[in-house]
């Protein structure tokens, strides 16, 4: 038996999940009778974000994540020369078209799915693992009333600490590749487009509720090959829940999430078509937090602008990425921010045709201005390979 | 170039010894034959029995993948909960919950209604253990705009209620293709499942389905329970802790079993029938050796002069042993290759006509498809072979040791020595071994012992056959000389006293095949008069309704007795369910049937052997089949643990009742105490009294106006199940009918070889007695009357080695391989015709195959000396 | 007083593809009781003339009498009987049945006449005492000597009193001395019991001891005036 094929053919029909930021653009496909058919909550604009409530899961919408990325640091002597590594640690949940009135325990209510990377500049490769499980008889599952998701020994939680201050924890044990991690919050959330309600195309449906934690001082054990690494660093954290992203049409897309030195945080995305051009973009800056009030700019689809500097085609799989992208939000305008984003290393492309299906990039990036680097954070490329078939 | 031993022209010796063999075809040919069924038989058992462990072992394997440990439950399940309590031990690295059904589909191409396995997986969870049970969604009802519309759907098809993944031998059997629909019974409603992809992992001939394990908990009503879960350790676990740590997290009734451990209960599943077969397929070419024996002494015999001639020409004893062989190897090649072709021919035309298990219904769920082995053929190739070495060794040997000169005399003496006595004592020291074998208990489940013993027992039969013929026709010969018997009559005793050895070794034969078809006569009219008896007593009731036949998916909920109830004429109905519990998880599991039982009347329901004992209060009483009983060592009064509804429950074991249905053992216990355990049992039959002048008829009638969807039960009248059961038993005998008729005609031919030959030799003697005046009617007569004495004798030596066969057969080889008792049952009308039939025929055959020597003229037969 | 064999004419032919006159116009005439023998160059058909009388050879022409019956005339069954009843017989290589004993290869001819075995036994031991082998009546046969054996054949041919006994060459596997124990015996009981015999053979010897000697050749037979009156 080749399980080889056999896993990429389930991995691909999973890779159809609406797990990266993906969906369709109609849920109501059953044919005959819609007895039994999930109905998805539309993303609303004006619906206020509630916390700690919204820490946690959201069931009843169709996808929902929590991605972490940093840089972090190797601690101890033998390591004081050794450049920083990247991470991510994203765990997805997926509420799967399956008839309701199934009073089984076993029916497939809620997918939960985990992906975890480790990028490392000497070794120029992205290590990387994952899991996929329904949700259920506590195996794999999500909470409603605060950050906590896992699939069997995976997980990752949220606890309020001193000062209504967050703590995450995740704990992703492996021998190959794992992390002990906690992710402590330094300022407070980030709330992108209106809000929290974010939209991701031209159609008022086309949207998710955002936030992210940015600047969140990590700590912790990382696992390389049996080795165990005492890390620190700095991480970013998103949160999005939605029942509908994309718009028809929409073949991929490019996300960055930076944390910038000065304290600040910038997101920036768009969505390109097939031709290569912005469907749809968005973006979010706040200042640093010196003052007592930080700045927060939004920006939209016109004034959000990505242009790739340079690109690096993989051997592997032929896609050719735009590795070095300039960012300018607010473009137009006088106070315009330009980022030149350069990648810690070209090879993070993560060839998951036989695990996800689908060919992303997803990497360490330092951002700079005019040469000088002001953040640091990842930079996410999608629909390079083939077109996100969702 | 010069040819080894070729002067100027002249044929090579093998060529001149070739002519001698020329002369007699029909004795060679009836080798080639004999040897080739022999051959053909066994090949063709074996072939069958390889292909049906190998789609059996296959569809394990397949089902399986890499698990190291296998949890099975019994057939009703387990309650789910243990799922999450091994998934969470620390040695257990992936854990994948299965729930097994065997769908009714209905209305397709393969039936009105067929089984269907459907395996109910987490496609997430299986792919960690077993990726060849991942389904491929199938692109179906793509738009133009690409595969978009079909792959949105797809994650969602994979957990769908309602989809359903067919391997592709399914696919065809059914006659179905992605995006059709099946049509499934499950209990009283018919549910439609869509086919939304395929299984390209399952192999050629495995007809297996998949669905979501949420799906199937819920479209065959086993909400809350798992047929099993397949784990994988942690590396570097050690597999005996992991059992223990399972154990205690385990419900009762649940099992621990390894791949290998699946494999050896499939294989046991059929080991008995297999090694049945194949010993009556061994016994046909034995049959042969024996034929081979015959006559390649015969035709030794017969070219002594040729033989002693070459020798006296200066031919090494070597060379003419080399030579000798070589020709018994060729006939032997000869018939094992025919043998081979046939056993191959064979075992295609019935896996494709009556499947792989010859009907024996123990590997469902498979389209056996024929696979040639190589090793099996050359493994029959080279039994056949072997056979005809084995039977022409000691001819050979013989002629090695013949002298020059006696070859060599003008008229030989053609009656090798006479050593009637010679066999006695090993034959009489067999026939204590074989006294000793019968007591002797199965050898790891196979009756071993009793298979050597019945060899032993034919092989003393030949051995002693020569001493008792020569004692019992120096009687009948005394005996007729006191008369004045017609003097045809008088040689024809006097020659059957003086028989050569060839002669014996004919009659040998005749004694060994008619010994075998007595003792499987015996023992299958013993097996069926038992299973009559046993149908009769346990049928009770007037009709039997029956919704389970195929697959386990259908049922009769409570609203369908209450309905049955009520339909007029019905007086009382009592429903029957069936399950399965395991009691050892290397055997195959036994079959639990649950129904009404009057604890102070068990016999009123089971065919009980010996009383019942009254269960102590409080306790469970139940019914162990005798199969159950010999298998796990259950006798009335002990106790037995069964897991009922994850519970084990202390039973009392208050009867035996013999049982010929369920090799591997049922147990019995009351509804009411079963319900006690398991709340949602479900029946799957019911036995229905009817009122006094009610018709089955009119009730049938009246049962199927009330009862909805009555097509899915079947209703059946206790005489046409008997009728239905004794025909497939008959079936499943048909085989053992066909093996014992060829050991028949082998012997048989062995008569006809042995008189032809003999007819040849004693020309001269029959033209003497033409000289002296007896016509060619009176030979004939005598010719007839000796083949009739000696297939008389035959049939009694045959006949008394047949019936001590048959007591082994019926109360040896039957409970050690099947583990039911049977009372001896002797069909001495069918017995008396097949000797009679035995006797004409060997007069027949005798007086036929000596027609040549009569019709040549006495004249030419006295030749010689004129 | 006709004669018991009358052989008139007789003609006899051999071989299919190229067929040879064995003998032709053979006229012979055996009256009862008498002793005649049959010589000849080997080929010439001796043996083929005896079983021309025996009726087991039908002859190409002419006719042979026995009794005065025209054995052509007579099918199968009636020559069986003829010879059962009116002929017996001396071969060369003996020819008793192997699995019988003396005396019941001596009975075997009045057991083919339904003779009782009660009055069988007695005249066919009755023979074996002539023959001289009453001591061994239950022995079987497979223990004689050449010239015991066909001691027993000459008591086989004559128990049953055939008015006809052919003899083939009765010496032709013995040594000198059985040869003349032989001859003198079946003289000596051809005799006692007034049976005809015809006797084949090539040795003089043994023609000696007949009434009369014809030399067979291919046109027929003739007396041999030498051994004529022996």
């Amino acid at each position: 038996m080749n399980s080889f094929g056999a896993r990429r053919r389930l991995l691909a029909a999973l890779a159809a999940l609406p797990s990266l930021p993906a969906a369709g653009q109609s849920t109501a496909v059953q044919p005959g009778d819609t007895a039994g058919q999930p109905r998805y909550p539309t993303v609303r604009r004006g619906v206020p974000l509630v916390f700690p409530r919204d820490f946690g899961a959201h069931p009843e919408y169709r996808t929902e994540w929590w991605y972490a990325t940093g840089w972090l640091q190797v601690l101890g002597a033998a390591h004081a020369k050794a450049p920083p590594l990247g991470f991510q640690i994203t765990f997805f949940r997926s509420r799967p078209q399956v008839d309701t009135r199934n009073p089984s325990r076993f029916a497939a209510r809620e997918l939960v799915l985990a992906h975890i990377g480790l990028s490392d500049e000497r070794q120029r490769s992205l290590a990387h693992d994952q899991r996929t499980a329904r949700a259920g008889f506590d195996l794999a599952g999500s909470s409603t009333t605060d950050t906590d998701v896992w699939i069997d020994d995976w997980r990752f939680s949220r606890r309020t600490a001193r000062a209504g201050a967050s703590r995450y924890i995740a704990s992703i044990p492996g021998n190959r590749l794992g992390f002990e991690l906690q992710l402590d919050s330094t300022q407070s959330l980030l709330l992108h487009g209106e809000a929290g309600f974010s939209q991701k195309g031209p159609l008022e449906r086309q949207a998710s509720y955002y936030y992210t934690q940015p600047h969140l001082a990590v700590s912790g054990r990382v696992v390389r090959d049996s080795a165990a690494l005492e890390v620190t660093g700095r991480a970013w954290l998103d949160h999005e829940w939605s029942s509908e992203i994309l718009a028809e049409g929409a073949t991929g897309w490019d996300w960055i999430g930076i944390n910038l030195d000065d304290g600040g945080a910038l997101m920036a995305f768009r969505i390109r078509d097939r031709s290569g051009r912005t469907l749809y973009a968005s973006g979010t800056w706040r200042s640093g937090a010196q003052g007592a009030a930080p700045r927060l700019r939004t920006f939209g689809p016109r004034s959000v602008v990505f242009e790739p500097q340079r690109t690096w085609r993989s051997a592997r799989t032929g896609a050719t990425w735009p590795v070095g992208m300039r960012v300018t939000l607010g473009a137009g305008s006088p106070d315009a921010l330009t980022l030149d984003l350069e990648a810690m290393f070209d090879d993070q492309e993560l060839d998951a045709r036989t695990s996800t299906g689908i060919v992303y990039w997803e990497g360490a990036v330092t951002a700079r201005q005019q040469g000088r680097p002001i953040g640091r954070g990842y930079l996410e490329l999608t629909g390079y390979h083939t077109a996100v078939v969702l | 170039m010069t040819r080894r031993g070729s002067i100027a022209g002249l044929p090579p010796l093998a060529a001149w010894m070739a002519g001698a063999a020329r002369a007699s075809v029909g004795r060679t040919l009836a080798v080639v034959i004999a040897i080739a069924i022999g051959v053909g038989m066994g090949l063709a058992v074996y072939l069958i029995n390889r292909t049906a462990l190998d789609e059996f072992s296959g569809a394990v394997q397949f089902l399986l993948g890499d698990t190291d440990l296998e949890l099975r439950g019994p057939r009703d399940g387990f309650d789910e909960a243990a799922y999450a309590r091994v998934a969470r031990l620390p040695e257990v690295a992936a854990a994948s919950p299965v729930i097994e059904a065997n769908a009714r589909v209905e209305g397709s191409r393969a039936g009105a209604a067929v089984a269907l396995r459907v395996v109910g997986i987490d496609v997430l969870r299986v792919a960690m253990l077993n990726a060849g049970l991942v389904p491929e969604v199938a692109r179906v009802g793509v738009g133009g705009d690409g595969s978009t519309g079909s792959d949105r759907r797809s994650t969602s098809v994979l957990f769908d209620a309602d989809t359903v993944f067919l391997s592709p031998a399914a696919l065809e059997w059914l006659g179905v293709a992605p995006g059709d629909v099946l049509q499934v019974r499950v209990g009283a409603a018919l549910k439609t499942l869509r086919i939304a992809g395929t299984l390209p992992g399952a192999p050629r001939g495995q007809r297996v389905a998949v669905m979501d394990i949420g799906a199937a908990q819920w479209q065959f009503d086993r909400l809350g329970v798992l047929s099993r879960i397949d784990i994988k350790l942690r590396q570097g676990t050690d597999e005996a802790r992991a059992r223990q740590s399972l154990l205690a997290v385990l419900p009762a009734g649940v099992d621990i079993a390894t791949p290998a451990d699946a494999g050896k209960r499939t294989s046991n599943l059929s080991r008995a029938y297999r090694v049945n077969l194949n010993v009556l397929a061994l016994v046909a070419l034995f049959t042969g050796a024996f034929l081979v024996f015959s006559t390649q002494a015969l035709s030794i015999v017969r070219r002594r002069p040729q033989i002693a001639l070459l020798r006296a020409l200066g031919a090494s004893r070597g060379r003419i042993t080399r030579m000798l062989l070589l020709e018994s190897l060729a006939v032997g090649a000869i018939g094992a290759a025919a043998g081979v072709a046939l056993g191959i021919g064979v075992a295609a035309i019935a896996i494709a006509r009556f499947g792989a298990d010859l009907g024996g219904g123990y590997f469902p769920g498979i389209e056996p498809r024929f696979v040639l082995e190589p090793f099996g053929v050359a493994l029959f190739f080279a039994l056949g072979i072997a056979a005809t070495l084995a039977g022409s060794a000691a001819p050979i040997l013989a002629a090695r040791r013949e002298p020059i000169a006696g070859g060599l005399r003008a008229f030989p003496q053609a009656l090798p020595s006479r050593r009637s006595r010679a066999g006695v004592l090993p034959g009489l020291l067999l026939v204590g071994l074989a006294g000793v074998l019968v007591v002797l208990p199965a050898w790891s489940a196979l009756p071993l012992a009793g298979y050597l013993s019945i060899a032993l027992l034919l092989v003393a039969g030949m051995l002693l056959t020569p001493s008792i013929g020569r004692r019992v026709f120096q009687s009948v010969e005394a005996a007729l000389r006191r008369t004045d018997a017609p003097a045809w009559l008088q040689l024809a005793a006097s020659r059957a006293r003086a028989a050569t050895g060839m002669t014996t070794l004919a009659l040998a034969s005749v004694v060994a095949s008619f010994a075998v078809m007595v003792a499987m006569a015996i023992m299958v009219s013993s097996f069926r008069s038992s299973v009559d008896q046993w149908l009769v007593s346990v049928l009770p009731a007037d009709l039997y309704l029956r919704s389970a036949r195929d697959g386990d998916t259908g049922y009769l909920s409570p609203q369908d007795l209450a309905l049955m109830r009520a339909v007029p004429g019905v007086a009382t109905i009592e429903a029957l369910g069936t399950g399965s519990i395991t009691l050892d998880p290397l055997r195959p599991a036994v079959a639990l049937i649950v129904r009404p039982i009057d604890a102070s009347d068990p016999g009123a329901r089971l065919p009980l052997i010996g009383r019942a004992l009254p269960a102590p209060s409080g306790r469970v009483a139940v019914y162990v089949s005798e199969p159950a009983a010999r298998i796990y060592g259950l006798q009335p009064g002990q106790t037995v643990t069964l897991a009922l509804g994850g519970q084990a429950v202390e039973c009392f074991v208050a009867a035996v009742w013999r049982d010929y249905s369920r090799q591997f053992g049922a147990i019995t216990l009351d509804t009411d105490d079963y319900r006690r355990f398991v709340p949602g049992a479900r029946p799957t039959d019911a036995a229905i009294w009817l009122a006094p002048g009610a018709t089955a008829a009119a009730v049938t009638a009246s049962l199927a106006a009330a009862l909805p969807d009555f097509e899915r039960f079947e209703l059946a009248e206790p005489g046409a199940i008997r009728a239905y059961s004794l025909r497939i038993f008959d079936r499943s005998f048909a085989i053992t009918y066909l093996l014992e008729a060829v050991a028949v005609v082998i012997g048989l031919f062995g008569v006809a070889s042995t008189f032809s030959a003999e007819a040849l030799a004693r020309g001269r003697e029959f033209g003497v007695q033409r000289c002296l005046g007896m016509t060619r009617r009176e030979i004939a007569l005598q010719l007839a009357a000796e083949g009739a004495l000696f297939a008389a004798l035959g049939a009694l030596i045959g006949g008394l080695l047949g019936l001590a066969i048959s007591l082994v057969l019926i109360d040896v080889i039957n409970p050690q391989s099947f583990n039911w008792t049977m009372p001896l049952d002797l069909p001495a009308g069918f017995l008396a015709v097949l000797a009679v039939a035995l006797v004409l025929a060997a007069s027949v055959t005798a007086v036929v195959s000596a027609r040549g020597a009569l019709s040549v003229a006495a004249v030419r037969a006295v030749r010689d000396d004129w | 007083m006709s004669a018991l064999l009358e052989l008139i004419d007789v003609g006899k032919r051999v071989g299919i593809d190229r067929p040879r006159t064995l003998f032709e116009g053979l006229s012979l005439s055996v009256q009862a009781g008498e002793s005649v023998a049959l010589v000849g160059e080997s080929g010439t058909g001796k043996s083929t003339l005896l079983n021309v009388m025996a009726g087991l050879d039908r002859a190409d022409r002419g006719r042979v009498l026995l009794d005065g019956i025209d054995l052509e005339t007579l099918g199968d069954d009636a020559l069986a009987s003829l010879r059962r009843r009116r002929i017996g017989f001396v071969f060369q290589a003996f020819h008793l049945l192997p699995q019988l004993t003396l005396l019941q290869n001596v009975a075997l001819p009045l057991q083919l006449l339904d003779v009782p075995r009660l009055e069988a036994r007695p005249r066919a031991l009755a023979m074996l005492e002539a023959v001289g082998l009453g001591g061994r009546a239950d022995d079987p046969v497979q223990q004689l000597s050449g010239g015991e054996a066909q001691r027993v054949a000459v008591a086989r041919a004559l128990v049953h009193r055939p008015a006809l006994v052919l003899a083939d060459e009765p010496t032709g596997n013995l040594d000198s001395d059985a040869a003349d124990g032989v001859l003198e015996l079946l003289r000596t009981q051809v005799k006692a019991h007034g049976a005809a015999c015809v006797l084949v053979t090539h040795s003089m010897r043994a023609a000696g001891s007949a009434d009369r000697v014809q030399r067979l050749t291919a046109h027929g037979v003739a007396p041999e005036p030498e051994a004529g009156t022996a």
